[in-house]
């Protein structure tokens, strides 16, 4: 019996780039599911974005697209969450406009 | 980018005095204005921005290693030193482990990318197990000194 699979491109749109403080919030995230992800950059490293050391090894700047493959019951939404995480920067706008509703 | 790029070589201790998170900060920013890297009336500006950073969410990134920073207007290009506590240091790490190699980096605030390739070094590097322990056993400025070079020189783990 096969697993659920599922991967999606992601890009790297904050200014400062998949930095430490990115690396930790994107370990948190990934954490809270069962499937295993894998993160993969266009030089084809792979690494666990579970491990910050991984994820900061990547040297990923701005603009950068990199691949998410996950595997286990929750693929889709841990990639989901991951792929929102990047869409919003990883928060790091909102804290420097904190515009309330 | 190597790790002679930005590591201040006069700046590197092999046995930190601090216990904790603060003293830590502190004391790595007093090896940079010792080795005169940094200007005196700007050091405890520099202390309280990464203590402030640290505040965000710890850079104690697990395996033992921290990565304590910040980007500061004073210095034009980016400097960082090397500092190891043989006793291990509470630093409110993502695995909750203690903290023994400690790479602290200042970076210009215009400079994103410069800071990036540093922390790309430094985690690919230490990636390398054999790596990460000669260098937490490092007794001496000059041996950890030496281990950094060979580490520029790939003789760890894979580039």
């Amino acid at each position: 019996m096969s697993e659920a699979s599922a991967t999606r491109t992601v890009t790297v749109i904050n200014s400062q780039g998949l930095h430490a403080r990115a690396a930790v919030l994107l370990a948190e995230l990934v954490r809270r599911f069962q499937a295993k992800v894998e993160l993969i950059a266009k030089d084809r490293r792979r690494v666990a974005p579970t491990d910050v050391l991984q994820t900061l090894s990547l040297g990923a700047v701005q603009g950068e697209e990199l691949l998410l493959v996950a595997t286990g019951d929750d693929a889709q939404a841990a990639l989901d969450a991951v792929a929102d995480l990047f869409a919003r920067k990883f928060d790091e706008d909102s804290e420097t406009q904190k515009q309330e509703p | 980018m190597k790790f002679a790029d930005f590591v201040c070589r006069e700046a590197i201790r092999a046995d930190l005095a601090a216990d904790d998170k603060e003293e830590v900060i502190r004391e790595m920013v007093q090896t940079l204005l010792d080795a005169g890297k940094i200007e005196k009336d700007e050091s405890e500006s520099i202390v309280k921005a990464i203590l402030k950073r640290e505040e965000l969410g710890s850079t104690g990134i697990g395996r033992g290693v921290a990565v304590p920073h910040t980007k500061h207007p004073s210095v034009d290009q980016l400097m960082g030193t090397v500092a190891i506590s043989h006793e291990g240091v509470d630093f409110a790490s993502l695995d909750g482990e203690k903290v023994y190699l400690f790479f602290l980096l200042i970076s210009p605030p215009d400079r994103p990318g410069d800071h990036l390739r540093a922390l790309e070094n430094i985690s690919r590097q230490l990636r390398d197990d054999t790596f990460c322990r000669f260098l937490k056993q490092a007794k001496s400025t000059g041996e950890i000194w030496q281990l950094l070079e060979e580490a520029d020189n790939n003789q760890f783990g894979s580039p």
